[in-house]
């Protein structure tokens, strides 16, 4: 009897020890959906790349980079209006989409492993003969 | 007696249960404020840009269509121009399915969406509006948005001559507005009437005031007693506007 008392304490203890473990994984679960995922950080790129190249167009500056073939002064725009840590390539193309910058890759380093996000932008020429050429660019978060 | 054993043997399984059910409110409240959270950000933030770059983009279509009208092109161009790009824009957009309607400003003064008035009295102003209706369907958005697309370059024109020699001194205020604010000029082309044929002023003189307002001064030869002058702006976006104005003599010195 007094062993059969010892070991219903016994399982108590297993039993309280299991319900424990239950709301703890239960927390750990919950706290670990706060944090950003992959799919969350896809779109913060996303949304940083469209802005970047909405502040270029706003003024015209892509436009007229563009039309001069300017690849450089690009290139040096996005190093300043993206944040450290972000690596970018940019393509653009012409009506036909046909590679414009062949001779030169508008980018800040070698692609990293990371998932990239890719944005798709359309810039109309400043020029008087109309043409719109499409922007490619892709964002990914270095390190 | 009896049923309190029985009590006590099974509230150790009640915990558990208890534990479970706690675990699974957690869970499930969290995950529902999360997933409303993400379903808010995609509905606020995406559409919002993707409504800026195609504002921009037909923005841009308007400006450059009128700027190309203005220096000797056709006027269909305008139209023309807003089906290619609305043409591109279908093709390259991979945001969701987009419906545009676009229709030229036909209410008077416009007309095809244009106005174009240089006319004698010191004003002239040259203008293109379109109006432009999307819809966009997105997996998380479904967003309707219209607008007007209204490029509007405008040149006023005063001034007077005073007698210099056997010369007439023409001092010209001219002002350059865009879309009716102060803007700046990338070059003006100024001609007189001599009273036979018109005269291209190549050297006249420009002050630049910085705030969309220029002096031009220059000597023309003419016998009659007003000056017919022309002013023509080309501003920074390359759109041209002229505006012809009649300058009296002034007594002033």
């Amino acid at each position: 009897m007094k062993i059969r008392e010892n070991r219903k304490g016994q399982i108590r203890i297993i039993e309280a020890f299991f319900s424990a473990l239950l709301i703890i994984s239960a927390l750990l679960l919950t706290s670990s959906l706060n944090y950003p995922n992959k799919e969350e950080t896809l779109d913060e790129l996303t949304q940083m790349g469209i802005n970047v190249l909405l502040e270029l167009d706003n003024n015209g500056t892509l436009a007229e980079f563009i039309d001069n073939q300017d690849w450089l002064g690009i290139k040096r725009s996005l190093e300043i209006l993206l944040p450290n840590g972000v690596w970018f390539n940019l393509t653009v193309f012409d009506n036909n989409m046909t590679v414009l910058n062949q001779d030169f890759s508008i980018t800040n380093g070698k692609a990293p492993s990371q998932r990239k996000a890719s944005i798709e932008y359309l810039c109309v020429s400043r020029k008087t003969t109309f043409q719109v050429y499409t922007v490619r660019l892709q964002l990914a978060k270095v390190g | 007696m009896k049923n309190k054993t029985f009590r006590e043997e099974r509230s150790g399984q009640i915990l558990v249960i208890t534990a479970l059910v706690i675990s699974l409110l957690i869970i499930s409240t969290t995950q529902y404020f999360y997933q409303l959270q993400a379903e808010n950000k995609a509905n606020e933030k995406i559409p919002t840009e993707i409504l800026l770059a195609i504002k921009v983009g037909a923005f841009r279509t308007v400006e450059v269509s009128l700027a190309n009208i203005t220096n000797g092109g056709s006027n269909t161009t305008l139209e023309e121009n807003v089906n290619e790009w609305i043409k591109s824009l279908r093709i390259r957009n991979t945001y969701g399915i987009l419906v545009a309607n676009t229709s030229l400003w036909n209410i008077p003064p416009y007309n095809s969406g244009l106005l174009i008035n240089w006319s004698e009295n010191g004003y002239g102003i040259s203008s293109a509006c379109t109006n432009f209706s999307f819809r966009l369907l997105g997996t998380k958005f479904d967003v309707h948005f219209d607008f007007f697309a209204n490029i509007t370059t405008t040149l006023r024109v005063d001034g007077y001559y005073q007698i210099q020699g056997g010369e007439k001194n023409v001092v010209l205020i001219c002002e350059v507005l865009n879309e009716g604010n102060p803007a700046l000029a990338k070059g003006f082309e100024v001609s007189y009437y001599n009273g036979t044929r018109w005269i291209n002023v190549e050297d006249f003189s420009l002050t630049d005031y910085g705030n969309g307002t220029y002096r031009i001064t220059f000597n023309a030869i003419v016998e009659s007693k007003d000056v017919n002058v022309s002013v023509g702006v080309i501003d920074t976006r390359g759109i041209y506007a002229q505006a012809n104005k009649t300058l009296q003599r002034s007594r002033k010195t």
